[in-house]
């Protein structure tokens, strides 16, 4: 188990790759280390202003091969950490030290504020598989999954505006987006304007809510109870039985797409639509909701022709 | 080293301190040191169940205060050597201990006992964190009703959160017949929702409010149906592979859980 019992000395268990730098103080404000099961989880110390505590990270990230692939989950241990901070992090991991970050934790108290996968009373404990940031879109990790996923020109699209507690901090240094082309690799064919995108390999159960500032591909299911709330698109390559809202920043050609289309409610925009009360019939095929002349539709989902 | 086990539900009144008496209770029988730990403080009903309740002196409170030793407190059960129980407070609340105490209780248990079974309280509050802070896995009790699916549906989630092993279920209070008529829930309408293991399936069974009344576990009790579900389970959890059981009349119902599990996910 990995929550408030961390230890304040680097834990038992075996380090992932290598053994991973030590942070061998007295202290409990020290910087914490941990491994997981997921990774390495890591307690930024709790006092401190952010340069030192960035410092700190530095050090015990030490010569970086301790942490190389890895994901990373950083406890903020209740600091409130700003979108340009994480991003200064984001970056220090991934292009000194080769690992991703995989979420921020804030500590109990400020229950996933930044994190995009809240988990109600643990916080937001556990986010998906997050995608890296860079400030070119189209550089995106997640693109390049959203782009195999969804098998769709993003033509008269404008990249969507974000997504308010948007849980994925966006680009702040256009030198961050060049390095990431490299890890990225693979960028061309893809419209200058296409809007990032989130994937989750998971199921979302009830309680859990995803906030994301472009689209949102589940590999999973989404649970009665669990909610998305994307500025894009949403695709569920499972059943959708909670709540979507795409377009949840106004856009109104956003559709919501999954495998099974059971959901509680979906929202395109600023139009609600609910399941019909009593039995509702449910087509064992794709379906896709979107509006037409402002009322929203469901109907049978067609794959784009390949251009 | 033996492993602790929490019984949860999330929604309260589906079974929970049932299913953890009928299973200490099997355990038991079957030969295995087990010991129940009611982390229902402040609304203890594991000792009643177990028709133990005359013989408290200490709880769980004061094992964690220091006020007593452990051994103290662990009541040994009227029908078996190796099976006792942890008694919850009945005059404290959930914050009278924290999940770090917890966690220490269940690694001191854990060395002498085959199974340490946690009667987890409803809700997801304080007494829940406490019930699954020492746990290494954890059995959902859901019965086949849209609240109770829902409610698991959310523990299984605050489950993962804590990088616990999958949980697996089970179904309590299934009344075949009206599965047949299509007014209840069947299995795989929850197992599709849930998509977890099914560990068993309990039957709707009248001599388990009896045996509950009397303190004495319906998994002792041969001619039972839910005790027989129960034993089932208790094999299960040892590695056993039991068949599961053909509910009444309703081949239709043991059909469709064999196909689930043809194709498991």
């Amino acid at each position: 188990m990995t929550g408030q019992g961390t230890p304040d000395v680097p834990s038992g268990g075996p380090a992932p790759s290598g053994s991973p730098p030590t942070m061998r103080s007295p202290s409990v404000e020290a910087l914490q280390w941990l491994s997981t099961r997921s990774g390495v989880r890591i307690r930024l110390p709790a006092k401190g202003t952010f340069p030192t505590v960035l410092e700190d990270l530095e050090r015990a990230l030490g010569e970086g091969s301790g942490v190389r692939g890895l994901a990373v989950t950083i406890d903020a241990a209740g600091r409130e950490l700003g979108v340009p901070q994480l991003r200064e992090i984001e970056v220090l991991l991934l292009e000194r030290h080769g690992a991703a970050l995989l979420q921020v934790v804030e500590g109990q108290s400020a229950a996933g504020k930044v994190g995009g996968l809240q988990n109600g009373a643990r916080g937001a404990r556990r986010v998906s598989r997050r995608t890296p940031v860079s400030s070119d879109p189209v550089l995106d990790g997640g693109v390049r999954n959203g782009r195999r996923a969804l098998r769709r020109p993003w033509r008269d699209r404008t990249a969507p505006p974000p997504v308010e507690d948007d849980p994925v901090p966006r680009p702040a240094s256009p030198a961050a987006g060049r390095a990431h082309s490299a890890a990225a690799g693979v960028s061309a064919g893809l419209p200058a304007d296409a809007a990032p995108t989130l994937l989750l390999r998971r199921t979302l159960r009830s309680g859990q809510r995803v906030r994301f500032h472009g689209n949102v591909v589940v590999l999973g299911d989404v649970n009665p109870g669990a909610e998305i709330v994307a500025a894009g698109d949403i695709v569920v390559m499972g059943t959708l039985r909670g709540v979507a809202h795409a377009g949840a920043t106004g856009s109104t050609d956003a559709i919501v797409a999954a495998f099974r289309l059971q959901p509680t409610q979906i929202r395109v925009g600023a139009v609600i639509g609910r399941a019909p009360d009593g039995q509702a019939p449910r087509p064992d095929t794709p379906e896709m909701a979107r509006l037409r002349d402002g009322v929203l539709v469901i109907e049978r989902y067609m794959p784009p022709a390949v251009d | 080293m033996g492993e602790v086990i929490v019984i949860t539900s999330g929604k309260g009144g589906v079974g929970k301190t049932t299913t953890s008496a009928n299973l200490g209770a099997a355990l038991a029988s079957l030969g295995k040191s087990v010991v129940l730990i009611d982390a229902d403080i402040g609304l203890r009903n594991l000792d009643v169940v177990m028709g133990l309740e005359n013989r408290i002196v200490y709880h769980l409170v004061d094992v964690v205060e220091g006020y007593c030793r452990l051994s103290q407190a662990l009541i040994k059960d009227k029908r078996f050597d190796n099976l006792c129980l942890l008694p919850a407070a009945q005059t404290k609340d959930k914050t009278a201990v924290t999940p770090e105490q917890m966690r220490q209780l269940c690694k001191e248990l854990k060395v002498d006992f085959d199974f340490v079974l946690i009667d987890s309280p409803a809700g997801i509050e304080q007494g829940f964190k406490n019930a699954i802070a020492g746990a290494d896995r954890a059995l959902i009790v859901a019965t086949p009703e849209v609240s109770s699916v829902r409610d698991a549906d959310r523990i299984i989630g605050l489950l993962e959160a804590e990088s616990m092993p999958a949980p697996r279920l089970i179904v309590n209070r299934i009344r075949p017949a009206m599965v047949r008529r299509g007014d209840m829930m069947d299995i795989s309408d929850i197992l599709d929702i849930l998509a977890i293991e099914l560990l068993g399936v309990v039957p709707d069974d009248e001599s388990i409010v009896v045996s509950t009344n009397r303190g004495e576990p319906a998994a002792l009790a041969a001619a039972s149906r839910a005790g027989q579900a129960y034993r089932n389970i208790a094999r299960r959890l040892l590695g056993e592979d039991v068949p599961f059981l053909s509910l009444g009349d309703n081949p239709g119902l043991l059909f469709r859980i064999r196909r689930l599990f043809g194709n498991a996910r």
